[in-house]
């Protein structure tokens, strides 16, 4: 879809009425409705026919951000498949299934072998340390939104009326946010020389 | 006075340059697009009068359709050609503008590419060998285009498509300066126009004063 033209047709019905370019409404006229005789029309009379031109822009006006919304929340939504599958999302944790939550953090504590926690955990300041323990709570927080985006998927599956761009937007938006700052924490975690 | 005594009929010379170099054939992209994509064409000059053409570069360029854009079509040069024949009586004579498109594939693409001409009138931008532009077809007449198959015969056949098209306009051809919008992308436009007039007869008079000399 072409943004500049949606653009063009945004800021033009953003104008006040009476100070909107005729030339400019006219081209829009002729591109989006392909009436030339409502294009010749508004040229000839454009303050009888604006309300009419404007009323008919409108509605593709509607049609085309609804457009871009959807375009914008399909890439959105590979970002977070392609988030998904490098770090499981969907996959249960290990701990939970083996019931081993307990003894999970207890390795935390103790410092034996964690994924992703350094050798040199304990030595390192608190602020770094906080880090790691707040990459803990961001993939928690990823793998709930994740689960109710999987809910909006199946309810969309079933009903062809339903639109779930709308529902799905915070959804993934909040997931890559939080993806960032959790690759940016492991980034200064993991490269902090002390 | 009666109007009938008062036209007149504008006519010009045409010179040519011993030694120029009129170079023949077309090149290797045609671009194509449905009249029904155009939202508004360019104009070819006309006396308001007697409505014969003054020029033969259109003014403006073509305004396509929301989210409409130019396809192209590669051709073998050596075998693709656009010519001009007269056609009609007094005081009806027009041009009846013809182009053959040889494409050099047979397979699925350009099989389904029939599609884009068949039963489809259409607007084709022709890039001449001297870097302008002819535009077959235009918004009085409705255009006739062809496209054949030949898979070729023998080990030493030769396949390909064709595509015929003729067109009537009141002139050869009309060149054309505008743009050709391929995409949305802003750089995906080519400006058939003159380049930019940024040579030195343009500037601004330079100071030919050299600060290192004082």
């Amino acid at each position: 879809m072409d943004n500049a033209l949606t653009q063009r047709l945004q800021d033009w019905l953003n104008t006040e009425a009476d100070r909107r370019d005729t030339e400019q409404g006219r081209l829009l006229i002729l591109q989006l409705t392909r009436n030339p005789y409502l294009a010749a029309n508004f040229a000839r009379d454009p303050k009888r026919f604006m309300p009419h031109a404007g009323y008919q822009l409108g509605k593709f006006l509607k049609l085309r951000l609804a457009g871009a919304e959807h375009a914008e929340v399909e890439r959105m939504t590979r970002q977070v498949a392609a988030i998904n599958k490098a770090d499981g999302l969907d996959r249960p944790l290990p701990g939970k299934t083996k019931g081993k939550a307990a003894e999970r953090r207890q390795i935390a504590k103790t410092g034996k072998f964690v994924k992703g926690r350094r050798a040199d955990h304990d030595r390192l300041p608190e602020e770094i340390q906080a880090l790691w323990t707040e990459n803990l709570s961001l993939v928690q927080q990823k793998r709930a939104l994740h689960a109710q985006l999987v809910v909006i998927t199946r309810q969309a599956e079933g009903n062809s009326d339903y639109c779930p761009d709308g529902d799905r937007y915070p959804l993934v938006k909040e997931i890559i946010e939080l993806d960032k700052r959790e690759k940016a924490n492991w980034e200064k975690y993991d490269g902090f020389m002390g | 006075m009666n109007p009938q005594n008062s036209c007149s009929i504008s006519q010009t010379s045409l010179s040519w340059c011993e030694g120029k170099v009129v170079t023949p054939g077309i090149r290797k992209r045609l671009y194509f697009i449905a009249k029904s994509d155009i939202a508004e064409w360019p104009a070819l000059p006309r006396d308001a009068a007697t409505g014969r053409p003054l020029s033969s570069v259109l003014e403006g360029s073509f305004t396509l359709a929301a989210d409409k854009y130019w396809k192209h079509i590669d051709i073998l040069v050596d075998k693709s050609q656009l010519t001009s024949e007269a056609q009609g009586e007094y005081p009806s004579q027009t041009q009846l503008n013809k182009l053959t498109a040889v494409h050099p594939d047979v397979e699925e693409d350009a099989t389904i590419g029939a599609a884009n001409f068949n039963n489809t009138d259409n607007v084709y931008l022709i890039p001449t060998m001297s870097g302008k532009y002819r535009v077959l077809g235009n918004d009085m007449y409705q255009g006739k285009a062809t496209y054949a198959q030949d898979l070729g015969q023998g080990a030493t056949g030769t396949a390909s498509s064709t595509l015929t098209v003729e067109h009537t306009d009141l002139i050869p051809a009309p060149f054309y300066k505008g743009d050709i919008v391929l995409s949305a992308n802003d750089g995906d436009t080519i400006h058939c126009g003159p380049e930019p007039r940024d040579t030195a007869d343009d500037m601004e008079p330079a100071d030919n004063s050299n600060p290192l000399l004082g």
